[in-house]
């Protein structure tokens, strides 16, 4: 049951919803602004209203879950306290909210990933103008952002299920934004098109676990609570193949919208078509998204299934999450290697990376309690650093394919002669990625593979290894076309204020975290 | 459920299958004759006394006309169209309370809202679910007229088709909110129970006047009556979606047509003027019973309350031909205009109005009138704002279109 | 008599949407699917949904797929092209997977209910639209209201993507 007092539990979607209206109805006077000067302003103004709208959610996310400040008991009582009482009293903790919403700290760490993510998109997108109806195009953003934060909350089937298309048909749209680009046109309907095939997909297999649950219950007369993720993993402890097949379904469809391999063929031609900062948001906070609502399904849902990390004994979700760990860190890397095009390249690069995350997802199985803890916070502090080195890497890539006219590798020749703070931006998420330390794209792996490892995943441990190493030979190529080709066109390239911001968020955010990790991680513990 | 009960339900369908088709045949005696009468005409008189013969004269002829299927339709869609347009007008009446004659011999239980003791042979069954079994027979009518133009692979044919699919959808929007704004007053889906709810006086047009008016509106649309008849307009289709249909194909069509139009005048009576309610209906009922028993009772009782439904449903027919005397047919962007843009806004509005007033005032008698009002006031100032001339109508000439290079 | 009707509606719905997929005319595959449709709605009310039945009926056979029908006949893309695949291996071996899928299914739905359905009288319970909508607005509140963001967003996306971009 609802009950007004969730209404603050709730606050930043309630928030991200009023800013998306707002967004939404800012661009309503369009009418009269059709002047190329007025629609420039038009695109100014809704995109800042965005980005200060999206910085002011996350202070509240922030503030609300009290990782930075909490207000001590003793504090004195006045106008300002009282807020932040209130607001912290929605803090983590409690039960879901109408057995749907979780609120615990697994959520509020997630939210303020996607809200950052999602303001720092906002902060590439300052300087991109979406063809008309800028409007829309930041609403959607923002509408997105909403449903991946309902998304990692979700605790319950329908709501799992509607989050991922609140999150979905926005991306879909955006991805397709450039009608009159046949490129970006191809990407919005083939993300349609296998998104749609994998809704189906994931559907399907949630009715399967319902129905399981269901005939695990009997004759019951109360099934309305049926669709809770705890609730079926208690009623479908003993049943077997129906359950199995529930299992696979729901990881192949939520492989599908992770881009693991096999189920990753959408990616490239999407991350390529669409729009590079629209690039930058799916392949992140989607992503990070999409991770923490297949951790919740699988421990929650099918806790009697889950196998172990050796493989020892067959079956158990472990093992087919074994195998896509296998193939995507395999296939992503080895097939990034002949890329000419710099966004298809890091397409095929968040392919690989996703197979790490994965990784963490097996320490789950662990026999040990602190083994499975470690895995969890291995895995969030992969999602942060990857999606802070993502973002700065489709950002620059975006800056760059604005200005030079395309994101060929040729494009980035002699870019260091060109910009030389955008190359070394630039560089430094490159070399993130690649695991270079003492950035955080290193310490990233370095934990996923020690979790990895202490919980017996050893070959996979050993083969993700020997691909980081493959990878370092393209990130490597990246940085050679920008420091030692010559330059074909020496016209300076300028860095707006925006991107810039963006970037430089990025850049400190993977330095700090790479350098000073206990920033973060005593935070990512408390999950 | 045992044989007998079976039988009766089986013998029920055949009578009103057999009723409404009947019905349909003096229907369309009906209309040519009041059309007639409102050209200043006189109208077909020369069959039987009055021209009463005239629909048997109709249909031997369309029964002995040459079956013609032309050579290019698509063949089973062409043969299946005719008899998919027909079984959703006939499938309707299965929740439609014509009157209340209870063969358990006890007229009182006609106005029990629990239903106990009640065998009322007047309608089929009493779903729970009544209403909206209606909004979803009338949501797959459409399928008759848009196989029908697709099939017969003529362009006007065609055109038809597309026109009554496109309209068709449009204005079940705005019917939907009329109804389920009734569902809504009256706290239930099922048609009997509205109907009883109405006892008293108190008939569903007085809460629903808005719900009312946007039925008729909406039903006319849906029915693919004139003023709103574009899918077989003569002037520019020929003959719209069955131009390529003669014979008892095309008497299918026209059936279905003229069928769905007496259901709709059927359920504007049961929604909005109280079903087969007639003032002094109780007394008559407990008179009779007293003075005769309570088979006597029940049977009279019945008898009125049908004859009551079948009189009220009579003047709707009446106003409906009166409609198509009176009023031109619109044009199409003012069609698809009025359906999204008046009609649809209107009807939820007009849900909002009935929410908040119901739960506001839950005296039944007060809340009406204020939604009565409330109604008429919203009408005023829709028609007030229609009435303002339009100087420019967005219509882009033929000669004006420029091509996008 | 009720598994009797469940063989000859069951039966229906499987020659409906095998039809549907074998069809080489766009419109009859329409017509096909509708008649799945209809199979499906009469399924329902064989499970005691009469609500169900008349939801699926309405949404799916009244809009849906008179839209569907509506946009192949304004098209005129009912005919089906020949073009050969390019990918010659890949049509047979999507049979062989779907159906080493549906015999897994049938194989696994079969064992797997062990236990007997819930009474009907839960069920009548269960399906009656006062209840559902009660569970809508309370049990299922969320979700019920992310459904009305996600209709907003297409209604956005409806316009953003038809209107003709004028570029800036």
């Amino acid at each position: 049951m609802f009950q007004l007092t969730d209404i603050p539990r709730l606050l930043p979607e309630i928030l991200l919803l009023v800013l998306a209206l707002l967004v939404l109805g800012s661009d309503i006077l369009e009418r009269w602004g059709r002047t190329p000067a007025a629609q420039l302003e038009r695109v100014k103004s809704s995109a800042s209203l965005t980005a200060i709208g999206l910085g002011m959610v996350l202070f509240v996310a922030l503030l609300q879950s009290g990782y930075i400040y909490r207000l001590p008991e003793t504090a004195p009582v006045n106008f300002f306290t009282n807020i932040i009482r209130n607001l912290q009293s929605g803090g983590p903790g409690g039960e879901p909210i109408a057995g749907a919403f979780a609120t615990d700290h697994l959520t509020m760490i997630a939210r303020l990933l996607i809200i950052g993510a999602a303001l720092v998109t906002s902060l590439l997108c300052l300087d991109v103008r979406p063809s008309a109806h800028p409007g829309e195009f930041y609403a959607l953003i923002i509408f997105s952002t909403l449903g991946m934060c309902l998304m990692v909350g979700a605790n319950e089937f329908l709501l799992a299920y509607l989050a991922i298309e609140l999150t979905s048909i926005p991306l879909y749209l955006l991805a397709g934004y450039f009608r009159n680009d046949p490129r970006s046109a191809e990407a919005g309907l083939k993300y349609f098109l296998f998104g749609a095939i994998s809704s189906a997909i994931l559907l399907y297999g949630m009715s399967l676990a319902f129905g399981a649950a269901l005939n695990g219950v009997g004759s019951a007369t109360n099934f309305n609570d049926l669709t809770r993720f705890d609730r079926i993993g208690t009623f479908t402890a003993s049943s077997g193949g129906l359950i199995t097949l529930a299992m696979l379904f729901i990881v192949a469809g939520m492989g599908y919208k992770l881009a693991v391999v096999p189920f990753h063929s959408w990616s490239p031609d999407v991350y390529e078509g669409a729009p590079t900062p629209i690039t930058a948001f799916i392949s992140t906070a989607s992503k990070a998204a999409g991770f923490i609502l297949l951790f919740r399904l699988l421990t929650k849902t099918f806790p009697a299934m889950t196998g172990s990390p050796t493989l020892d004994t067959a079956g158990g979700w472990t093992a087919v999450l074994a195998v896509l760990a296998l193939l995507t860190v395999v296939i992503g890397n080895l097939a990034a290697l002949p890329q000419t095009n710099v966004k298809r390249l890091l397409a095929y690069s968040s392919i690989a990376h996703a197979g790490f995350v994965v990784l963490g997802l097996l320490a789950w199985a662990a026999a040990q309690p602190f083994d499975r803890e470690q895995g969890l916070t291995a895995l969030l502090y992969y999602l942060f650093i990857y999606s802070l080195t993502n973002l700065g890497a489709f950002g620059a890539l975006a800056l760059i394919g604005q200005q030079t006219g395309g994101d060929d590798l040729t494009h980035l020749r002699g870019l260091s002669r060109r910009n030389l703070p955008l190359a070394l931006l630039f560089t430094v998420c490159i070399l993130s990625l690649a695991g270079i330390p003492p950035l955080g794209g290193f310490f990233a792996k370095f934990y996923i593979f020690m979790v990895g490892w202490q919980s017996g995943a050893t070959w996979l441990v050993v083969i993700a290894v020997v691909m980081t190493i493959v990878s370092l030979y393209y990130y490597l190529r990246l940085l050679k076309a920008m420091f030692i080709e010559p330059a074909t066109d020496l016209t300076p390239v300028s860095l707006p204020r925006g991107i810039g911001a963006a970037l430089a968020i990025a850049v400190v955010g993977v330095l700090v975290l790479g350098i000073f990790p206990n920033l973060i991680l005593s935070v990512l513990e408390r999950v | 459920m045992d044989w007998l009960t079976i039988l009766i339900i089986v013998i029920q369908c055949f009578v009103i299958t057999l009723a409404v088709t009947t019905a349909f045949a003096y229907l369309t005696l009906f209309e040519r004759r009041i059309l007639a009468r409102l050209q200043n005409r006189v109208g077909p008189n020369r069959a039987g006394p009055a021209g009463l013969l005239q629909p048997a004269a109709d249909a031997v002829k369309l029964f002995f006309k040459e079956d013609i299927v032309p050579a290019m339709a698509d063949k089973p869609v062409y043969l299946l169209a005719p008899a998919v347009a027909v079984i959703p007008a006939l499938i309707i009446w299965a929740v439609i309370p014509f009157g209340c004659l209870n063969l358990n011999w006890d007229y009182q239980a006609c106005y029990d809202p629990a239903r106990t003791n009640l065998w009322n042979i007047l309608q089929i069954t009493d779903l729970n679910i009544g209403v909206l079994y209606v909004l979803a027979v009338t949501s797959i009518g459409v399928y008759g007229i848009t196989l029908a133009g697709w099939a017969s692979n003529n362009k006007y044919s065609m055109l038809g088709g597309i026109r009554s699919s496109a309209q068709l959808i449009s204005y079940e929007l705005a019917l939907g909110c009329a109804v389920l704004s009734v569902v809504m007053t009256y706290g239930t889906l099922s048609t009997h129970e509205i109907v009883t709810q109405q006892q008293g006086g108190l008939w569903g047009i007085i809460p629903q006047l808005l719900g009312f008016v946007l039925y008729m509106i909406a039903a006319t649309a849906e029915v693919v009556r004139a003023p709103f008849d574009l899918v077989e307009a003569e002037q520019e289709l020929t003959g719209g979606y069955n131009t390529e249909y003669g014979s008892m194909k095309f008497a299918l069509f026209f059936m279905a047509e003229y069928i769905k139009l007496i259901a709709v005048s059927a359920l504007a009576v049961t929604f909005f003027f109280g079903g087969w309610h007639f003032p002094g209906l109780d007394i008559l009922g407990r008179e009779v019973t007293a003075l005769a028993g309570p088979v006597a009772g029940s049977i009279v009782f019945g008898i009125v309350s049908l004859g009551a439904f079948l009189l009220k449903v009579v003047v709707f027919l009446f106003i409906s031909v009166w409609v198509r005397a009176s009023w031109p047919r619109l044009r199409y962007d003012r069609l698809m205009d009025l359906g999204w843009k008046w009609l649809l806004p209107v009807g939820l509005l007009n849900l909002v109005y009935t929410t908040v007033v119901i739960i506001l005032i839950p005296d039944r008698v007060v809340h009406s009138w204020v939604l009565f009002g409330l109604g008429a006031i919203t009408i005023a100032i829709a028609i007030g704002f229609n009435r303002t001339p339009k100087p420019i109508d967005n219509v882009t000439l033929v000669k004006d279109i420029q091509l996008p290079n | 008599m009720e598994l009797i009707l469940f063989l000859i509606t069951a039966l229906i719905a499987i020659v409906g949407a095998v039809a549907m997929l074998v069809s080489r005319n766009a419109v009859h595959s329409a017509l096909f699917l509708l008649l799945n449709f209809a199979a499906i709605a009469v399924l329902f009310l064989l499970l005691q949904a009469p609500f169900l039945f008349t939801i699926q009926l309405t949404v799916y056979a009244g809009a849906i797929m008179v839209l569907f029908l509506f946009v192949v006949m304004l098209l005129g893309a009912e005919k089906v092209e020949d073009t050969p695949d390019r990918i010659a291996w890949q049509q047979p071996l999507a049979l062989l997977l779907g159906l080493a899928l549906l015999v897994v299914s049938v194989v696994v739905g079969l064992g797997g209910a062990t236990n007997p359905p819930p009474e009907s009288e839960a069920l009548i319970q269960f399906s009656d639209p006062r209840t559902l909508g009660a569970l809508l607005f309370t049990d299922y509140l969320l979700p019920f209201e992310v459904t009305g963001f996600i209709l907003l967003i297409a209604v956005i996306g409806v316009v953003v993507l038809n209107q003709r971009g004028r570029k800036i």
